[in-house]
């Protein structure tokens, strides 16, 4: 699940307009604010990005190898997704 | 990037937890209402991507059919330049 930062700026200054247009909070400092979104999209995209990988070799390790795009593929992927992001206290 | 409604909560809740514990918010309302508006606005900009991709592959297959199946043409590559090019018309940061 690769994200460019372009699209990383892009999302935290969604989030962070929408926070405040809305008028749903106040930021004091508009650029560390926005900077700590960006750190917090970018960190859970590596663990993301991470675990993915993981998770398809781990699929694709099995004796008799699921098809990806199987149901059956889907639910151990997602099994294996949350317990790798658990790991991670993600 | 596609992102389950469960993923986009996860990043939701992480956000507000960074923001609170650097000082670097104050909540005008209940913490609920904020991870709300952080939801919507990732979700909101997620179903643009999507969006997106479900025109760039509509196209994608009406031009291969105006090339009688585009036999030999690199299927990814030129949805990425679709893609691309339909993010530039609207504006949309991918």
């Amino acid at each position: 699940m690769s994200i460019s930062e372009d699209r990383i700026s892009h999302l935290a200054h969604r989030i962070y307009d929408r926070l405040w247009k809305d008028d749903l909070a106040d930021f004091p400092d508009e650029r560390q604010s926005l900077a700590c979104i960006k750190e917090t999209i970018t960190a859970f995209f590596s663990v993301a990005e991470e675990v993915d990988a993981i998770v398809r070799k781990k699929l694709a390790s099995y004796a008799q190898a699921k098809v990806p795009g199987s149901r059956e593929y889907e639910i151990l992927y997602h099994k294996f997704h949350q317990e790798e992001m658990a790991k991670r206290k993600w | 990037m596609r992102l389950k409604d469960e993923q986009i909560s996860k990043l939701a809740e992480r956000v507000l937890e960074a923001l609170t514990a650097s000082g670097l918010i104050t909540l005008k309302t209940e913490r609920g209402k904020i991870l709300d508006g952080i939801r919507k606005a990732v979700a909101d900009d997620v179903k643009g991507e999507e969006d997106l991709e479900r025109e760039a592959e509509r196209l994608l297959e009406q031009t291969l059919r105006s090339m009688g199946g585009g036999a030999g043409i690199d299927r990814h590559k030129m949805l990425k330049m679709i893609k691309d090019r339909l993010a530039k018309e609207k504006g949309i940061v991918l």
